[in-house]
This record gives C-alpha cells, sequence and structure tokens, in this order.
C-alpha cells in the first residue's frame, strides 16, 4: 500500500468526490484498528443464546434453550446440523439467529452439537449417529422434557440424519423439519444452473478407490479440505469476499462485525469421521443409495416412505451446495402424506443468517409446529359428540 | 518384471545404474560413447569403465538366473516375490529374509526400522519422484485453472465492448461496483461451466491422486521411525480405536437389551 504523501500538498480542487485511494487508506486503517480490538476475530462471540446441558456422550452433547416466553407452548424442537460444518450458525447474531427466533415464537428449543470430532472418532459412521448417538439424545430429551416424542429440525447432513431415524423411528418423532437437506444425490442433474450441483459432480468424477484413499490418509475427511472445496465453488466470489468486499466492510462496524461472525463459524469447521465420511461420498454422492432404498443402517436399508410424521421440507432457491431438485425428490417419496415444502430465497446458509430468510423461516416452523399440536390435541368431548351424533 | 520393480528388489543393479548415470551419459554404453561423453582422459573415466563393466557383468549375472529360475516352473523368481536365500535377485534386500539381508538390517543405520540403510535412501529417492509427480500435476491444474480464468476475462470484456458499441449514444461509465457485481456474476458462472469439462476433472484427480501418493511415502517414514524409537504408531493406534469403537457398539446393544428387557 502506498502512503499518502505528508503536508498539505496541492489543492485538488473541487473534485467529484472523495479521492478513491484516501478511501481506501482510511477503511483499510478502519479494518485494521477492528481486527486488532477483536484479536484477528478471535474475541468475536458467536452463539451466545442462553443454554444449558442436558446430557453428553463424549463429544456429543444435547443442549436446552432457555425459554424467552413463560411458558413455551410448542415443541420440543430439537436441531441437529450434520457433520460438515456446526451448528452455530443457526445462532450467529442477535438480528441474525434462528434460534432466538424460534424461542421468540414460543418453541421448547433444543440443540444436538457433535462437537470437533478426531481422528479417534474415525470408525464412526451412519449408523452411529443416525441412529444410536441421534437415539440416545432424543431418549435424554423425552427423560428431561416429560414428552413422549419430539420434533427433529435436520439442517444439511443433520436432515439425513434426522430422515433416516424418522423413517426407523416413527414411534419417537413428533414432526420432521428438514432443511437444504439432500435427498437425492443425482438430482443435480435436473437443475440447470451450472453453478449448482458442482459438488456432486467432482464427488462423481472421483473412483471410490481415491476417495477411500483421501479419507483414509488422515483418517477424517479433513474439515480444512471441505472449507477448500466450498470456496472453490465460486473462485471469484471468495476472493472478492476477502479483498473489495471485505475494505467496502470497514466502513460500517456493524457489518463487519457479522461478517467476523460468519468467519468465525466458517473456520470451525470439524474434520467428518471417516467411515461416516466414506457413506456419505460414496454411499451417497457416488451410488445415490438412499433416494433407491439400497443406503443402510444397522445392517437394514432405509426406506423413507416408512417416514409417518408431518414434514416441512425446506430449501434455497440460490443453493449452490445441494440444488434445489435433491431436497425436493423427498416430496414424490411422501406423496399423499402430511409433507409441505418452503422455498426460501436465499443461498445455503443464507436460510439461516440472511435477515430477509428471519421472517420467512422461524415463523413457518412455528405455525408448522402449531398445527402438529392441534392435529395432536385430543378433540374436547363436546365436539366428540357432536362427531358422534352427526 | 518392470525396470522399476528390478531395481526396488535388486538394490546393487539400482546403486549401478546411479553410479552409471552419475559417471556418465545416460544412455549410451561403452561401445557408443555420446558427443558429450567424458573423453578418456577425464579424471571419472577409469571409474565409469569399472562401473559399466560391473553392470554389464551384474546384468549377465542376474539375467541368467531370472532366467533359468522362470523356467522352473513356480519354483522361484516371479516378479515381486523374493526367492530363496541364495536368489541373486534379492539376496542383498533385507527384506528377502535370505542372503546378506539379515546382515544389511541388523548392522544398517539407525532410523531404518531394521531394514538397512537401502530401505531409508530408497524412501528419499522415490519421495523425489512423489514430490515431481505432484509438482507436475499441480502444474496440470493450475494452467486449466488459468485458462478457465482466461476465458472468463475474455467474456466479459467482449461483453463490455459490445455494449458500448451497441449503445447509440455515449454512455457515462459504468460504476465500479456494478462492473466488479458482473465480473463475479461472469467469472463463476465461466469458471463453474470449465470446472464441469473433463480436463479440470481429470487435472483434479490426478492431483489429488498424487497429493495422496507424496502423503503415503512421508507416512510409511513415519511408521518406521515411531516403530525404531518404540512410539505408538498410527497403524497401532487405529487398530485400537477400532476394536474400542466395536466395544462401544456391543456395550450399547447389552444396554438397549437390558432396557429393552426391563
Amino acid at each position: 500500500m502506498t502512503r499518502p504523501a505528508p503536508g498539505p500538498g496541492p489543492d485538488p480542487g473541487p473534485g467529484p468526490g472523495p479521492d478513491p485511494g484516501e478511501t481506501t487508506a482510511r477503511r483499510l486503517a478502519g479494518l485494521a484498528r477492528r481486527l486488532a480490538e477483536t484479536r484477528g476475530g478471535a474475541a468475536i462471540e458467536i452463539a451466545v443464546t442462553p443454554k444449558d446441558e442436558v446430557w453428553r456422550e463424549g463429544r456429543i452433547t444435547l443442549h436446552r434453550y432457555r425459554p424467552v416466553v413463560p411458558r413455551p407452548r410448542l415443541g420440543p424442537l430439537m436441531i441437529l446440523h450434520g457433520l460438515i460444518g456446526r451448528q452455530t450458525m443457526t445462532d450467529l447474531e442477535p438480528g441474525r439467529s434462528l434460534v432466538a427466533r424460534l424461542l421468540e415464537a414460543g418453541i421448547d428449543l433444543w440443540v444436538l452439537d457433535w462437537g470437533n470430532p478426531t481422528r479417534a472418532d474415525r470408525f464412526k459412521d451412519f449408523t452411529d449417529y443416525a441412529e444410536h448417538h441421534l437415539g440416545d439424545a432424543l431418549a435424554a430429551l423425552r427423560a428431561a422434557s416429560g414428552a413422549p416424542k419430539a420434533a427433529l429440525f435436520g439442517i444439511c447432513e443433520g436432515g439425513v440424519f434426522a430422515a433416516i431415524h424418522a423413517a426407523r423411528h416413527p414411534d419417537r418423532v413428533l414432526g420432521l423439519a428438514l432443511a437444504v437437506t439432500p435427498i437425492d444425490f443425482h438430482a443435480d442433474a435436473l437443475d440447470p444452473d451450472p453453478r449448482r450441483g458442482l459438488l456432486n459432480v467432482w464427488v462423481r468424477s472421483l473412483p471410490p478407490e481415491l476417495i477411500r484413499a483421501l479419507i483414509d490418509e488422515r483418517g477424517n475427511l479433513p474439515g480444512q479440505l471441505t472449507g477448500a472445496l466450498f470456496q472453490q465453488l465460486a473462485p471469484a466470489r471468495t476472493l472478492a469476499k476477502y479483498t473489495a468486499d471485505l475494505v467496502e466492510l470497514a466502513d460500517d462496524p456493524a457489518a463487519l462485525d457479522t461478517f467476523l461472525r460468519m468467519e468465525k463459524w466458517l473456520a470451525d469447521r470439524p474434520d467428518h469421521p471417516g467411515a461416516a465420511a466414506k457413506e456419505w461420498l460414496i454411499g451417497l454422492y457416488h451410488e445415490n443409495r438412499l433416494v433407491e432404498g439400497r443406503f443402510e443402517i444397522a445392517g437394514a436399508p432405509v426406506d423413507l416412505s416408512a417416514i409417518a410424521c408431518p414434514v416441512l421440507n425446506i430449501f434455497a432457491a440460490e443453493d449452490h451446495i445441494i440444488p434445489p431438485p435433491s431436497s425436493r425428490a423427498l416430496g414424490p417419496i411422501l406423496a399423499g402424506r402430511d409433507y409441505r415444502e418452503l422455498e426460501v430465497p436465499t443461498g445455503h446458509v443464507g436460510v439461516f443468517v440472511a435477515r430477509r430468510a428471519q421472517r420467512i423461516v422461524a415463523p413457518a416452523i412455528s405455525r408448522w409446529l402449531a398445527r402438529i399440536a392441534r392435529s395432536a390435541r385430543p378433540a374436547p368431548a363436546s365436539a366428540k359428540r357432536r362427531r358422534r351424533s352427526a | 518384471m518392470t525396470e522399476r520393480a528390478t531395481a526396488d528388489r535388486d538394490p546393487f543393479r539400482a546403486w549401478l545404474e546411479a553410479s552409471r548415470a552419475f559417471l556418465g551419459p545416460e544412455s549410451p554404453g561403452p561401445e557408443s560413447p555420446g558427443p558429450d561423453s567424458p573423453g578418456p582422459d577425464s579424471p571419472g573415466e577409469p571409474l565409469r569403465e569399472r562401473c559399466e563393466s560391473l553392470f554389464a557383468a551384474w546384468s549377465r549375472f542376474a539375467g541368467t538366473y531370472a532366467e533359468a529360475a522362470a523356467g522352473q516352473s513356480g519354483q522361484s523368481g516371479g516378479p515381486g516375490q523374493s526367492g530363496g536365500p541364495f536368489d541373486p535377485l534379492g539376496w542383498m534386500d533385507a527384506a528377502s529374509g535370505g542372503g546378506l539381508g539379515d546382515l544389511w538390517g541388523w548392522f544398517g543405520p539407525a532410523g531404518a526400522g531394521g531394514q538397512g540403510a537401502w530401505q531409508a535412501e530408497r524412501e528419499a529417492l522415490l519421495g523425489s519422484r512423489e514430490w515431481a509427480a505432484y509438482a507436475r500435476a499441480l502444474g496440470r491444474y493450475q494452467a486449466v485453472m488459468a485458462e478457465a480464468w482466461l476465458t472468463a476475462f475474455r467474456r466479459f470484456s467482449e461483453a463490455l465492448a459490445a455494449e458500448r458499441e451497441a449503445a447509440e449514444s455515449p454512455t457515462d461509465p459504468p460504476s465500479w461496483e456494478s462492473l466488479r457485481a458482473r465480473w463475479q456474476e461472469t467469472a463463476d458462472l465461466e469458471l463453474a461451466r470449465a470446472m464441469r469439462g473433463e480436463a479440470f476433472l481429470d487435472a483434479q484427480r490426478e492431483l489429488l491422486r498424487a497429493r495422496l501418493d507424496c502423503a503415503a511415502l512421508l507416512r510409511a517414514r513415519i511408521e518406521r521411525l515411531a516403530d525404531l524409537l518404540g512410539m505408538p504408531t498410527r497403524s497401532e493406534t487405529d487398530e485400537l480405536g477400532e476394536r474400542l469403537h466395536r466395544l462401544e457398539r456391543e456395550i450399547g446393544a447389552l444396554k438397549a437389551g437390558a432396557e429393552g428387557a426391563r
């Protein structure tokens, strides 16, 4: 960076506006100050909505959010993310917190956190996560809340875990909300936009033995690698984000802090346990076993049509990671059931953090839960009498 | 057996080949010296000649043995297999378990995990080869991406030029912000198209493969070093991890069964 010459210098005259060089220098100085104040973003906090730990098994924890209304009347609803990113993204900051909106809507809200797996977790597979750990967490929720069933809110890969669990244990699940969840991993071919579904194309272009070698090399699928792949999906946007866009943000402290919070979430990208990663990339991305009824959990194929509870399927219209047709493939499988879709006009992460999504997603979930509660409530005796006489 | 496989199993031959390469031109033998070969007065010439004759003698000996061994069906000398203790293709190889193998293994330098200096040096040589392959693959990948970026930039410039030509009257230049947004849109679309193409997919595949080859070699060396220092190797901890995982599963099933019976 060139420094402006000292001293007053020549009079610039009545120019059209501030000197762009000076503006950039001022912005960079502001950016440097804020980064120093936050120790390079380290002091920035995310996921600060108060919650209490209810259950723990190794790295995996279940928390219950403290209610913000006197008596939560909906739920219980358990948020579960996948193993690719952390669930903290649902509670980025007060103005962009899906968690806060759901609590305000009177939902008894819980969150399952897989933690940051290490090489010690490399042998954990989908059976461990979708069957055992999720089953244990649901049992802990039931014991702590007294509710006989809970609704699941699965995000991305977490949605696959939730859908599998709902299909295998219809008696445990009150309702199934999915967000940006892939069901048909080959449906990217139906999306006409070449910017969407690149991940699907890339994974399919790798021979399975190369994928196995990649995972075995480190034991797990490194979070750093998945992060790099996500950045590579839109290289020009990635470049701009850390250069020109960032400099512009320096004029807006609130926007800069939001940026730093997002970066904090992105940097906290866990390694994906190896055995589950092989099933995810080979069994699902490569072989598309889930939608074809050939994906096995605990030795038995999963039949998604066995999902018996109401389903709310949320997808992002501009999702370049999970193309919309991939999520919407659940519709035909559950044809004729209590199945609803919600399209959100954002990208993959925008569903949870974009301001406009805050006005769409949480209200839709609370309406959906209210409807489930109404249909589950026993009809009053007078109504029963009326029905009988009719 | 391929050239490399032969050299892998026959360290003496590999050393001779390396000496030939070091002391003289790569391909021509003593009968046909190349234009750049050292002349008769070159100080390395006697040594080079000695190497050549040793190489020729050893090759004749090893070749004759291999032919004879191959003739005795299934008895010895198959590719990739070590023969008996007197198999000249393996007797200097510590891994062969015969001939001078034990001697090499026992008295070899520390750090070679009981397989002698040859193993460590061979790995270093192989490492260079894997690293060179990785650099090549990376270069190819970068070339494919560079071409995609250039195509994107050309599309972007062409679109802007076409618009300017189509305008009936001179217009204000577009703002910096709109140009940037447009560039991102154009570039990401063009790059996405390129990243779906076979050239990119092939380059990405090869880059990944080359990187994994490098890592596998490094891991093998670390594994041997850990073994030498009496530290648990990764394979051992993995084996332990797998057993623990199985036990956890069994305990979980037993607990579930007990709860169901209650």
